[in-house]
């Protein structure tokens, strides 16, 4: 019981990282129906962002809230910046191309990415700063509840909430989700399709940027591969949750993250990446739209 | 459009003969290696190349059928036939079959999905297949498989890969230019009007698969012979990508651009070995740039979709 | 009666996600005959066509092409059953050219084997070349045969309807479903369009199904029309019969309103 409490607490910091990142999947699909390939390095790209800012600054040997926030910062900054970049020099040109083109591109930034990242940041992994002690804020009964897993919680809560009121209750959010269900309709009420589809990009890759910076401080490794693995993961929970619906990718996020901790926790690790894509593979046999997603009916 | 009319396969037949002399006699051994793997990565490209520029289905998973070829026939080579290369024909085939038993399993659900993701199931088999090749002991696990016997010499490994990729190349073009490349080329432009046409869209596309995997399986075997050593990594996502680079670049429906890629994109590497990367594969960096480009300036590739002859 | 049915179509329903968008409809194609199926918008009509080609299954009644049962078939089997269509937001292979798109439809009658065409053998190459000499011939009939290289999406719009009808023919059915061929015509492409239809179902001895708006078409062409209206059959008769009924001049234009036509 006390195992299976703690395997639950790592799982939820880990669904919470699923989730952050499997929602700019989901954002990026519902608004271009395109598999962001990219987004696994946006997410590696937000953490080397910290790396060098908190360097730059000295900041390294100070862990504290304000390096915290100033390393989250730049971790969503860089993210942002690099989610931007992508969509207008790699996907915007191929608009009107056919899905395929889209997706080969995608293919193509991301090797791009992951590569040239190894020859600018180098190929062996870097240590990231410390930006808070990872201090035990209590203990019971044998089940250590350690500051790290608190700031995951309260940050993904805090940016979902963000994003709830970003989409549900400003203007933009709202074009938002009138360009994803009629993106042929959007213009004529005034909506700027390009405007919003570039700000969909730097949502998703913001969020990404907070996760890539949540997962290294509690994994201080940090390497241009790093976003690989865990893309995998958290395109699977968007697509378990029905890609295109955010409730679904949060959803998907948390049950995966679970998931693959009771399954290390309980052995069977070295199966563990192709056990998430045997279950990706299932869910698209089974029901292809997903926990949360909706069908589209082909009109004939 | 006859590819078999005598006065063309005569020519090939002699152009091969004398680039096998002259690779034999006047070139390295490190040349001749190189010619040999762009055999094989033609092999590869146009597997790919008919899934995806005909069939219009788009796989990321040649890398899983390649593997499944190579452990196939090095193990077959090693337990049954002591290791003798002469038996490696025999045993590439029997490679080539296991992948198209896998072909046909990931085509059955294939029908059902479209574009993103079936490129998503494709890449899920070829990760399933590297992660169960990564645990078994019996062929190296992580460590990979040592020892794959090799050919005796260049020009009977030059000779048996020609021949595979001619049998590859003649076998898929005319595919593609016979009824079922049009039953494929008319599902890949509306396939709710050729399915009321009468054309059966699973069973084209389960066939489509099963010739694709089958000569994914028949390069991967090559590849393993070729090189006498491989290990999963081998098979990872970037060989899937490499692959549909190939494709890419010549002009996806066009199987002349594919083997015309696949020769461009085997020497540029080598070309450009000398440019300082410290340490990290050329390709890695050369490739996703020319993807990248292709598809802003030249989304077709070289060819389209016609033929050089 | 006496005339022998074509197509039956018995109780047919379907539902979606709890709206009944066919109820309980009931109608028959005689042999030879030219039936209107006409409807306001949202009547039901299209998801009838849907259900007889194969793309929707019927939550229950039967569908029978003369005496075989065909509501379980898939699209490609219903067409190799006798049922061809035609599509009301044309669907031609644009990139393939006129030729191949009749070749396409006419090949999946014939059997042009495996291995011939691996070997690309001298007899599959004959037998190829003889079915395009009969498709050529085929679009000779309409007066397409000049443009039997050109790609398909370079036709003008009403020579793009041509195609897709004699496509439809090339699949040699006993029942021509045309979903509103009129679509987007001129009064002058209409006027041809009936022509058309005329001809063809005298010279290749079908039967037809018009799906159709255009109420000037279909009342001057139909031997007999069926109305449906919010899933329901609501007439049944001839176009004079219809064109009194009271329940349809409710259903298209509100009551006590003369319809036009």
């Amino acid at each position: 019981m006390q195992e299976f409490l703690q395997h639950t607490l790592n799982g939820l910091s880990f669904g919470s990282v699923y989730a952050l990142i499997a929602l700019g999947y989901t954002m990026v699909y519902g608004i271009l129906a395109m598999i962001n390939f990219a987004h696994s390095d946006i997410y590696m790209m937000g953490a080397f962002g910290t790396f060098y800012v908190i360097n730059f600054l000295k900041l390294g040997e100070s862990p504290n809230p304000i390096t915290f926030a100033i390393g989250l910062l730049a971790a969503m900054l860089f993210s942002g910046l690099v989610g931007f970049m992508v969509e207008k020099f790699a996907y915007k040109p191929l608009r009107n191309s056919p899905k395929m083109n889209v997706l080969i591109t995608a293919i193509g930034v991301s090797i791009l990415f992951e590569f040239g990242g190894q020859i600018v940041f180098g190929v062996n992994p870097k240590s990231f700063p410390q930006l808070m002690l990872d201090t035990e804020v209590f203990n019971f009964m044998d089940i250590s509840v350690r500051l790290l897993d608190i700031i995951i919680y309260m940050v993904t809560i805090i940016s979902l909430i963000s994003l709830s009121f970003l989409i549900g209750k400003t203007q933009t959010g709202r074009a938002m989700q009138a360009v994803s269900s009629r993106q042929d309709m959007a213009p004529l009420m005034g909506i700027n399709i390009n405007k919003i589809i570039s700000f969909t990009f730097i949502v998703g890759s913001v969020l990404a940027g907070i996760a890539a910076c949540l997962v290294a401080m509690k994994y201080p490794k940090i390497d241009p591969m790093m976003g690989v693995k865990i893309g995998t993961s958290a395109f699977v929970a968007a697509v378990f949750g029905g890609i295109g619906s955010l409730p679904g990718a949060v959803l998907g996020g948390y049950i995966l993250g679970l998931g693959e901790y009771y399954l290390i926790g309980y052995g069977a690790s070295t199966y563990k990446e192709a056990l998430s894509f045997l279950l990706l593979i299932l869910i698209l046999l089974v029901k292809p739209t997903g926990l949360m997603g909706k069908k589209a009916k082909e009109k004939i | 459009m006859n590819f078999l009319a005598k006065n063309k396969l005569l020519f090939f037949a002699i152009s091969f003969v004398v680039i096998g002399a002259i690779c034999n006699f006047a070139l390295n051994s490190y040349i001749q290696a190189l010619v040999v793997s762009f055999m094989i990565n033609a092999i590869m490209a146009l597997s790919l190349n008919f899934i995806t520029g005909v069939a219009n289905q788009f796989s990321l998973g040649q890398a899983g059928f390649m593997a499944l070829g190579a452990y196939t026939s090095a193990v077959l080579t090693k337990v049954y036939f002591a290791d003798q290369w002469y038996f490696i024909p025999l045993t590439a085939f029997a490679g080539a079959l296991v992948s198209t038993v896998a072909g046909y399993l990931v085509a059955l659900p294939s029908f059902k999905l479209r574009g993103d993701y079936l490129a998503i199931v494709t890449m899920g088999f070829a990760e399933i297949v590297r992660v169960l090749f990564l645990n078994w002991d019996f062929v190296g696990g992580p460590r990979g498989y040592n020892g794959v016997v090799k050919w005796p010499d260049f020009l009977v490994s030059y000779g048996f890969t020609g021949a595979a990729l001619f049998l590859t190349f003649i076998v898929l073009y005319h595919l593609k230019i016979s009824w079922f490349g049009r039953n494929l080329w008319a599902l890949n432009e509306d396939e709710i009007a050729a399915e009321v046409m009468g054309t059966p869209i699973a069973k084209n596309k389960r066939f489509a698969f099963l010739f694709s995997s089958f000569f994914a399986g028949l390069g991967g075997a090559l590849y393993g012979h070729h090189l006498g050593y491989f290990s999963p990594a081998s098979f990872g996502f970037l060989m899937s990508v490499q692959i549909l680079i190939f494709a890419v670049l010549g002009g996806l429906g066009s199987m002349s651009g594919s083997v015309l890629s696949a020769g461009i994109l085997t020497a540029l590497p080598e070309i450009l070995r000398s440019l300082p990367t410290g340490g990290i594969d050329i390709r890695m960096i050369v490739f996703p740039i020319l993807l990248i480009l292709l598809m802003i300036l030249r989304p077709q590739g070289l060819l389209g979709r016609k033929e050089l002859f | 009666m006496g005339n022998s049915r074509m197509l039956s179509v018995d109780n047919l329903n379907l539902s979606f996600g709890g709206i009944k968008a066919v109820d309980q409809v009931t109608f028959h194609i005689n042999e030879h005959e030219l039936l209107g199926l006409i409807g306001p918008n949202g009547a039901g009509k299209t998801t009838v066509f849907n259900m007889i080609s194969g793309f929707y299954k019927a939550d229950s009644g039967t569908i029978k092409l003369r005496d075989e049962v065909i509501n379980e078939l898939s699209p490609d089997e219903v067409n190799k059953a006798g049922i061809a269509r035609t599509f009301q937001n044309i669907r031609l292979f644009g990139q393939l050219t006129v030729v191949e798109n009749v070749l396409l439809a006419m090949q999946q009658t014939e059997t042009l084997g495996w291995k011939e065409s691996l070997l690309r053998t001298k007899s599959y190459r004959e037998k190829e070349a003889t079915l395009k000499a009969h498709c050529i011939d085929l679009l000779k009939i309409f007066s397409l045969d000049h443009l039997a290289e050109e790609l398909a999406c370079n036709l003008p719009y009403g020579l793009q309807r041509k195609l897709e009808i004699v496509r439809a023919l090339a699949t040699k059915p006993k029942l021509l479903i045309l979903d509103e061929p009129a679509a987007g015509m001129n009064h002058q492409e209409t006027e041809d369009l009936k022509k058309l239809i005329h001809f063809v179902k005298q010279k290749f001895n079908l039967t037809v199904l018009l799906i159709e708006h255009d109420m000037k078409l279909i009342m001057s062409i139909c031997e007999r029309i069926v109305v449906l209206n919010r899933g329901v059959k609501i007439a049944d008769g001839t176009p004079a019969e219809v064109k009194a009924n009271q329940n349809v001049i409710e259903a298209y234009l509100g009551k006590r309103t003369q319809l036009h036509g």
